[in-house]
């Protein structure tokens, strides 16, 4: 090869490369790194919550259950789209498309795809005790207070 | 030196040439205004970018103040609230007016050869002025909206391979904020107006080159010639269009001015939610097939929308003595009919 081509080759790749990697950062603007991280959510005193009942955390869009046993936690965002559930008599009625879904979170009817996540509620190190929308449990799991 | 020469000598434009390219040749059938409804839209464009204009004087493009913004617009400043209101009906008005305006292409078949492409960029026109729409709405920032655009970024979201990514670009970020709605300001009245005035340029364009389609009509043979003028004969018609169109603004405006439902609230979805008429039909396909189907369904349907003028071609080849195509045809706009009316009574 001769110094000349290869110098102009050289030139060429290396200008390419710059060109790519141009064009990929200016791209590359446009998907903000947006820090998701799922923190926990303290939840206070679990005898503040209605036995029985599903409690709706509205900051957190989860649903809190309680009965005399211990306390379980539910996502109360929709898994077809992500509207916010409502309580139903027996389990919970998406307002938008109109899933349906049982006490247990499993779809009933609707366009829904998945079931609803119940999430891990434990006592965390200092004491207190809090939800984990990060880890996601069977139905059947309750924290248990008593 | 007079002003007249002046101005002829500081901007040298050929008069005899403006007035052929003004008295381009129209087929006699668009004297009947309902052929020629292609016009409408265009102006009802022009319209939009003018009231458009004036609502950006005060619209606050921030999750915290956008919805005071508006109500700012629609109760303290001076006629505010006619100007949205007649952005808003303009916009209906607009999309009612595409949808007819492509059936009767449709229906007289003009986007067959060499006009395909032409239905092609009418499909991208129509599309963008979807887009219009739903980014539109979105600004208002009240619950409607959120809950729209919660659904709408979750719909690009389930789309196949691209979904995640193409949310994420929409949204700005995983969730819907203040990346969101700067991005559906900017869509909104940036790149979208951009956009379409390229297209519509571009099937302006083609439209003359090709020169309008022309359709026959009992009647018609008594004419010796068999076109007139666009200036002043067409626009005059269209004159006619725009004043009715311009009073039926007015009254519609009067009469049901753009309200103001409740501001976003990010963790309460309203019990009924419904996004505006014209997506209806895709509202309740969502409602009974499974997110996968809900979503390929528009995508697909869409696809075929932008091949048709080939697939005509197919089954004419095909089948030269059936109007096969007609009649599918007929079956989409009916079922599409179905779905929207369906939605309307239906919860
Ligand atoms: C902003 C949107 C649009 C504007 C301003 C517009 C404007 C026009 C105008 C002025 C004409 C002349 C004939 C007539 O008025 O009927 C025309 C023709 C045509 N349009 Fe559109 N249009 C738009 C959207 C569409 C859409 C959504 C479609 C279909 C998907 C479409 C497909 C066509 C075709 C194929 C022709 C040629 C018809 C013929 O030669 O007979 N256009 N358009
Ligand atoms: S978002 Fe719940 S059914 Fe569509």
């Amino acid at each position: 090869m001769k110094r000349r081509n290869f110098i102009r080759k050289t030139a060429v790749s290396l200008a390419s490369l710059a060109g790519v990697v141009a064009v990929v950062s200016y791209l590359r603007q446009f998907f903000p790194r947006l820090a998701g991280g799922k923190r926990r959510i303290p939840l206070g005193d679990t005898a503040h919550f209605p036995v029985d009942t599903y409690t709706f955390l509205e900051e957190h869009n989860l649903f809190v259950y309680r009965d005399y046993e211990g306390v379980k936690a539910v996502s109360a965002v929709c898994t077809h789209l992500g509207c916010i559930l409502e309580k139903s008599t027996d389990g919970f009625e998406c307002p938008c498309h109109g899933s349906c879904y049982n006490d247990q979170g499993e779809v009933l009817s609707g366009p829904a795809p998945r079931d609803l996540s119940w999430y891990r509620v434990s006592r965390a190190a200092d004491g207190k005790v809090v939800i984990d929308p990060g880890t996601i449990v069977s139905a059947g799991d309750k924290f248990l207070t008593s | 030196m007079g002003l007249k020469s002046w101005f002829t000598e500081s901007f040298p434009v050929d008069t005899d040439t403006l007035i052929t390219l003004s008295s381009e040749p129209i087929p006699n059938h668009l004297k009947r205004w309902w052929w020629g409804l292609g016009g409408t839209p265009l102006f009802m464009f022009m319209i939009q970018v003018i009231t458009g204009l004036m609502l950006i004087f005060y619209y606050i493009p921030d999750p915290d103040k956008a919805y005071q913004s508006v109500e700012y617009i629609t109760y303290t400043s001076k006629f505010g609230w006619l100007i949205r209101s007649i952005h808003r009906w303009a916009s209906n008005i607009m999309i009612a007016a595409l949808l007819l305006h492509m059936l009767r292409v449709f229906f007289t078949r003009t986007y067959r050869r060499p006009r395909e492409l032409n239905w092609m960029f009418g499909v991208t026109l129509l599309i963008l002025t979807l887009l219009f729409g739903f980014t539109g709405y979105s600004l208002v920032y009240e619950q409607m909206s959120y809950w729209a655009m919660k659904v709408g970024t979750g719909i690009a979201g389930a789309t196949p391979f691209i979904g995640p990514w193409l949310a994420d670009f929409i949204r700005g970020g995983s969730e819907i904020g203040q990346n969101t709605l700067t991005r559906f300001f900017l869509f909104h009245i940036a790149l979208l107006p951009f956009i379409t005035l390229t297209f519509v340029g571009l099937h302006l364009y083609l439209i003359r080159t090709h020169g309008v389609s022309e359709l026959k009509f009992p009647g018609d043979e008594k004419s010796s010639k068999k076109t007139y003028p666009l200036f002043p004969d067409h626009v005059y018609t269209e004159l006619i269009i725009v004043t009715f169109i311009l009073i039926l603004l007015v009254c519609l405006s009067l009469l049901f001015p753009a309200g103001l439902g409740e501001p976003a609230n990010p963790n309460v979805t309203p019990l009924h939610i419904k996004p505006e008429w014209y997506f209806y039909p895709v509202f309740r396909w969502l409602k009974i097939t499974n997110l996968r189907v809900g979503v390929l369904g528009p995508i697909i349907f869409i696809i075929l929308l932008y091949l048709w003028p080939f697939i005509d071609r197919f089954f004419e080849k095909r089948f030269p003595d059936r109007e096969i195509t007609f009649w599918i045809g007929l079956a989409g706009f009916l079922t599409i009919m179905v779905f929207l009316v369906w939605e309307i009574f239906g919860h």
